[in-house]
């Protein structure tokens, strides 16, 4: 008896402790095409990120009153890279915001991430999130910081446990696989940025 | 107190679920890396394909506390290698499918290791071999070791690992993107 008293509270804190579970929601490259007879914008542009962003860790919601973490801005970076080279001719990462270099690179555009993202799950008895949501917006700014456009695009995804069972992560990166391709025709639809 | 040993039993059997899960895993994806592909890029005029890799090893699942984590593409870790080679040289512009300067190599060494506590080691190691129109120019074994924090619960330390594994073999590209006698056996 006095074991069962030992026990008990720490395997209710365990099943009930709503674990933060990590997860990673970077899609798969490979999935990233073109957009079929769509020709590139030529322009050099500039891909940045704030490196405070790319370390934010989001917490959402998964099943049975658990979470997940992860990290979105850095888990989709090379997705959203990828994206834009398959609109624009030549793309540019870069790591702060310097005028000189810009100018030395003949940057045409910065284009910066904003990511919201959600999930859930309609399992009481496991983790991973069964759907999940993300809106990507894409700011785009001249070197001199005028915003240009602000094009913005919802991704969906979701896993049924045969399917996430062996990929924890799976609706996550559904979600952000079809925003990149959802955000890669509305880029190539904005007229601000194919004059 | 027969009631209380089955309480005591299940109490124990649900534990043993949640750090012993025994599930089938599959590895993400490989991730190119940011620093890899400015390294190829940096590299000037290098324009390779990718060969075959193999290796005993490259079927081999690996082991997360009695899970199996097995690889994504047709479960060979040597596709594994060669996908990440192709994705970065893509990235970077210096894929050439029809080039006479190829890279292979073998897999040696492939595992992740999740303690109960502290951290997580990982380990991969493979040879690799530059040939160019069928001589070899550079054969050479890289390794790269990895590490993380673990967790004592599973459904915690078993996901991180399985995460970590597109990390290691970014970091075993790396090793190889630094050696100037690869870069050179390219050109």
């Amino acid at each position: 008896m006095n074991a069962l008293k030992l026990l008990a509270p720490l395997a209710i804190g365990i099943i009930l402790g709503g674990c933060a579970h990590p997860i990673v929601i970077s899609p798969d490259i490979n999935k990233i095409t073109p957009v079929p007879g769509s020709t590139t914008i030529k322009k050099n542009v500039a891909y940045y990120v704030d490196p405070a962003l790319s370390t934010k860790i989001v917490k959402t919601g998964g099943g049975g009153g658990d979470f997940v973490q992860y990290t979105p801005y850095k888990d989709t970076e090379m997705g959203f890279y990828k994206m834009l080279t398959n609109v624009f001719s030549n793309v540019t990462r870069i790591t702060s915001l310097d005028k000189d270099q810009m100018s030395k690179d003949s940057i045409s555009y910065i284009i910066s991430p904003d990511l919201v993202t959600n999930s859930s799950s309609s399992s009481a008895l496991t983790w991973p999130p069964t759907q999940f949501d993300v809106t990507l917006t894409s700011k785009i700014t001249d070197p001199a910081g005028n915003v240009i456009a602000q094009p913005s695009v919802s991704g969906s995804g979701s896993a049924s446990f045969s399917e996430f069972k062996s990929d924890f992560s799976l609706s996550g990166k559904r979600a952000v696989e079809d925003a990149l391709q959802k955000m890669q025709q509305k880029l190539l639809a904005t007229p601000e940025i194919n004059k | 107190m027969q009631s209380a040993h089955r309480h005591v039993a299940l109490l124990l059997l649900s534990c043993a679920t949640i750090f012993s899960t025994g599930c089938s895993l599959v590895a993400p994806k490989y991730t190119a890396s940011f620093t890899n592909i400015q390294e190829l890029k940096n590299a000037g005029d290098i324009q390779p394909k990718v060969g075959t890799f193999t290796g005993e090893i490259a079927k081999k699942s690996i082991n997360l506390r009695g899970s199996s984590l097995s690889s994504p593409y047709n479960g060979s870790y040597a596709n594994y290698l060669s996908e990440a080679l192709v994705q970065e040289l893509t990235l970077a512009g210096k894929l050439k499918p029809n080039s006479n300067i190829e890279i292979s190599g073998q897999l040696l060494q492939n595992n992740l290791l999740t303690g109960l506590t502290g951290l997580g080691q990982g380990v991969i190691q493979a040879q690799f071999v530059v040939k160019k129109d069928g001589v070899v120019k550079y054969n050479q074994v890289k390794t790269a070791n990895t590490n993380w924090p673990t967790s004592f619960v599973g459904a915690v330390a078993i996901p991180r690992a399985q995460q970590e594994y597109p990390n290691l073999v970014q970091a075993l590209l790396l090793q190889l993107y630094t050696d100037k006698s690869f870069l050179n056996a390219l050109k």
